[in-house]
């Protein structure tokens, strides 16, 4: 694809959120690095969209700040692009596929640029020859692909996804998956995905950040070392990612293991693997931060 | 300019402070306009005058009989409407057979303004509560109708699966399972019908012009010199009325069915 | 076949009612009632498209009242309602005022409105504008304030100019309860239409509604009213045909989330 626009880096710096009296993220810094898939993973309830809305510059952290290729995010930056969990309340029902994937388009594109570029994320995302159908006609990963689709064809820099695959069922979301895979090989751009799916987290990520329960604190970051191009079946057989999903597990699960802080603690300090491995390096260039309590 | 579409509404306590706000925000500024004369039509009413008189003939014992009148002649007419409306859609949401038999009836008779059969009425059965009734009757029937319909078809056709396995009979069925279901939904037509009801009966009265209830007394009223102040505060009330009721079924709704989202239409 | 049945049946209590000794005569027969309208308000002259005297003294003049009363209403009440519904401050503002303003008597200020504009057409649509109005503005706004937060978060992250928005999101997306709301403004319409003509009115279905009943004259009563039913089942049909065009989307998508 022609005029791809180079990929920035996301920063978060002491990110919290605070709504009254409850604090749903307690202190999060982390960083995205550029034209990379990082996956943010942790339970439910600990803020997962909430931060990502706060990536995205949709909402405010009532501390801390982000910043993308260096400047603040203050509103929602240019470039960026994002996909929901819930396709049925995020794509119009009354417009078709071709118009769902160009809207965003409209006044910024010439209508014959903009005809191109929704061809090429048609096919990019394998939907040719379904422009014209409309939402309601399709299945839901097919929606969904129509979610993602919209999303590349604005080329985006930086492209956010909140639990895009809990809505579709095991198969399709494999599919998608590797879709996701191959678009950002292919365009170049700095993803961002938040899940609760331990599997997913690791196939899709360059580096994993493991979230606490609320107030949420980075427990650990991990970068994934496996090979590309990954494919479902030689990489999950792969030794590698059984260890890697094993050390996410443990870290998500910390009351099964022990000298671990327990899921009741409020306080969570430090990283909570049992024990330190040998052979994996101390989590690259990010200070962990002690939650500063709500 | 930014919109934050779908925004979350504000709280119930700022709702009802701004709420009032409005209200009396627009009556003030109305007065401020009418009395400086940057808007001035003769015909146009003071509010404050408006409201000194809404206060005025809520005592008068002339108009308080009015009022009565028309809020029986309301309940008269939204009872039948809701008898009529319920088993007759009920028997179409039921029976693919009878839906089709009364759909033709239904389709021509709904759509004919129901005040036009105010008159004939009054030619069949002399003037007084009963023609104006069936009027409104008219009116409400319909979204009870199709309340009521709608309500027996979207009963959970697993209930009644389950109930035909228990071998009930039909009878039993209708009335254990399908009918329960479909009154929440038959409710919120009363609840629609009741404010169509409430202007449709003020209007007949108009039309009608005997002389009874609300649209009579402000019939009386507008014919008799040019006291506009008593057609507005009379009008007003009016209003108020319909608001009231609607909120006291609204309460009532939500007591009785709390889980419910139904067909308003 | 069955379809037929109820008909047929209502046709024969009617017939049956208007041979009664002392009711029936001011029910007139069925039959006698379709020769009145068709020789009042129908004809068998081409030049006049088939249409009789009385449907051009009375039935276009009304008609056009009510549609431009109606117009007046949808436009301005989707305008308004669309407005009011955007902002939440807006909505908590106004709402009450929509409450009592759809709650009241209309018909009741027709003396006002003569008052205010004088006799002829100006204070008939008006009056008529300002009671269909109110099902329009309400139904437009509660269709504005549910169109979900997904749908506005994804206008924020495209950067949607604001032209757009309410375009192309916020007008198809309430579309289906706004047309809830101009259902309702039509009958509304109609019965305003009739009232507007009740006093110091010289032609329209709701001055001849009068006229027949003082002049006694039973068989053009009925022939009135049967042209209303036609009336209102003809613009009914023609906004169910607008409707499913326009939400033809809707239609399919139903079942599904909104």
């Amino acid at each position: 694809m022609t005029d791809l626009q180079p990929a920035g880096e996301l920063v978060l710096d002491g990110i919290s959120r605070t709504y009254g009296e409850v604090c749903a993220i307690g202190s999060i810094t982390a960083t995205v690095p550029a034209a990379q898939v990082t996956v943010i993973v942790g339970p439910s309830g600990c803020g997962k969209s909430t931060l990502l809305r706060i990536c995205s510059g949709l909402e405010q952290p009532t501390e801390g700040h982000v910043s993308f290729d260096g400047a603040a995010v203050t509103g929602v930056p240019d470039g960026l692009a994002m996909v929901f969990q819930d396709y049925s309340r995020s794509l119009f029902p009354w417009m078709n596929v071709e118009a769902n994937i160009g809207f965003p388009l409209r006044s910024v594109l010439s209508s014959a640029q903009r005809r191109q570029r929704v061809q090429e994320s048609v096919e990019a995302v394998g939907l040719a020859d379904k422009e014209r159908l409309y939402p309601w006609q399709m299945s839901g990963g097919m929606q969904q692909r129509v979610a993602i689709a919209r999303a590349l064809a604005s080329h985006p820099r930086l492209l956010l996804m909140d639990e895009p695959y809990a809505s579709v069922d095991a198969q399709t979301r494999a599919d998608l998956e590797d879709l996701l895979l191959s678009i950002q090989d292919r365009l170049n751009v700095t993803v961002l995905v938040v899940t609760h799916d331990i599997d997913e987290s690791i196939y899709l990520a360059d580096r994993v950040v493991v979230l606490s329960k609320a107030p949420s604190v980075v427990v650990e970051t991990i970068p994934i070392d496996l090979p590309r191009p990954r494919d479902h079946i030689t990489t999950k057989a792969d030794p590698r990612f059984v260890e890697l999903r094993t050390r996410v597990a443990r870290l998500l699960r910390p009351s099964l293991h022990q000298a671990a802080p327990s899921a009741a603690d409020p306080e969570p300090t430090l990283r909570a693997a049992p024990s330190p491995r040998p052979d994996q390096p101390a989590t690259t260039g990010v200070p962990l931060r002690v939650n500063r309590g709500a | 300019m930014t919109v934050k579409l779908g925004a979350d509404p504000l709280n119930t306590r700022d709702r009802v402070l701004l709420g009032c706000l409005g209200l009396v925000g627009t009556a003030f500024l109305g007065e401020v306009l009418l009395r400086t004369g940057v808007v001035s039509a003769v015909g146009l009413a003071l509010p404050s005058v408006v409201l000194a008189e809404a206060g005025g003939l809520l005592a008068d014992d002339g108009f308080l009989e009015a009022v009565g009148f028309t809020v029986r002649e309301l309940a008269l007419g939204l009872g039948m409407a809701t008898v009529v409306g319920t088993l007759l859609g009920g028997l179409m949401g039921a029976s693919r057979t009878a839906s089709v038999m009364f759909e033709l009836p239904v389709e021509i008779l709904r759509p004919l303004p129901s005040i036009a059969v105010g008159p004939v009425l009054v030619l069949l059965l002399g003037s007084g509560m009963l023609p104006n009734a069936i009027t409104v009757s008219v009116a409400c029937l319909w979204p009870i109708l199709f309340n009521a319909m709608y309500g027996v078809q979207a009963v959970d056709k697993t209930a009644v699966q389950t109930a035909k396995t228990l071998r009930l009979s039909p009878w039993t069925i209708a009335t254990r399972v399908k009918l329960p279901a479909a009154l929440p939904f038959v409710f919120t037509g009363v609840r629609v019908s009741a404010s169509i009801g409430l202007i449709v009966a003020v209007s007949v009265e108009l039309l009608i012009g005997s002389g009874a209830g609300i649209g009579g007394f402000i019939l009386l009223a507008s014919t008799s010199g040019s006291n506009l102040d008593v057609v507005y505060a009379a009008t007003l009330i009016g209003g108020i009325l319909g608001v009231l009721i609607s909120l006291v079924l609204g309460g009532l709704e939500r007591l009785a069915f709390p889980w419910k989202a139904g067909l308003a239409q | 076949m069955l379809r037929l049945v109820v008909p047929a049946v209502l046709g024969a209590i009617w017939q049956w009612a208007s041979q009664l000794e002392t009711k029936g005569l001011f029910i007139a027969a069925p039959l006698d009632v379709m020769r009145r309208v068709g020789a009042d308000y129908l004809s068998a002259s081409p030049g006049s498209f088939f249409l009789g005297q009385s449907t051009f003294d009375h039935v276009l003049p009304s008609l056009s009242r009510a549609l431009m009363g109606f117009a007046l209403a949808v436009v301005f009440g989707v305008m308004i309602g669309v407005v009011l519904g955007l902002w939440p401050v807006v909505s908590a503002l106004f709402t009450p005022i929509v409450h009592l303003g759809r709650s009241l008597p209309t018909p009741a200020l027709l003396g006002v409105m003569f008052f205010l504009f004088g006799t002829g057409d100006l204070p008939k649509v008006l009056l008529i504008a300002f009671g269909a109005i109110w099902p329009v503005l309400f139904n437009t706004m509660d269709g504005t304030q549910s169109l979900g937060t997904e749908r506005g978060r994804v206008a924020q992250i495209f950067r949607i100019p604001f032209h757009a928005v309410l375009t192309r999101i916020v007008l198809p997306g309430a579309a289906p309860k706004i047309f809830v709301g101009i259902r309702t403004a039509l009958s509304l319409s109609l019965i305003l239409m009739i009232i507007s003509e009740l006093q110091k009115s010289l032609n329209g279905l709701g001055y001849t509604l009068n006229a027949t009943q003082r002049s006694f004259d039973y068989e053009g009563l009925w022939a009135v009213l049967a042209v209303l039913a036609v009336l209102g089942v003809a613009l009914n049909f023609a906004l169910v045909r607008i409707e499913r065009r326009v939400l033809a989307w809707h239609l399919g998508a139903t079942g599904q989330h909104d």
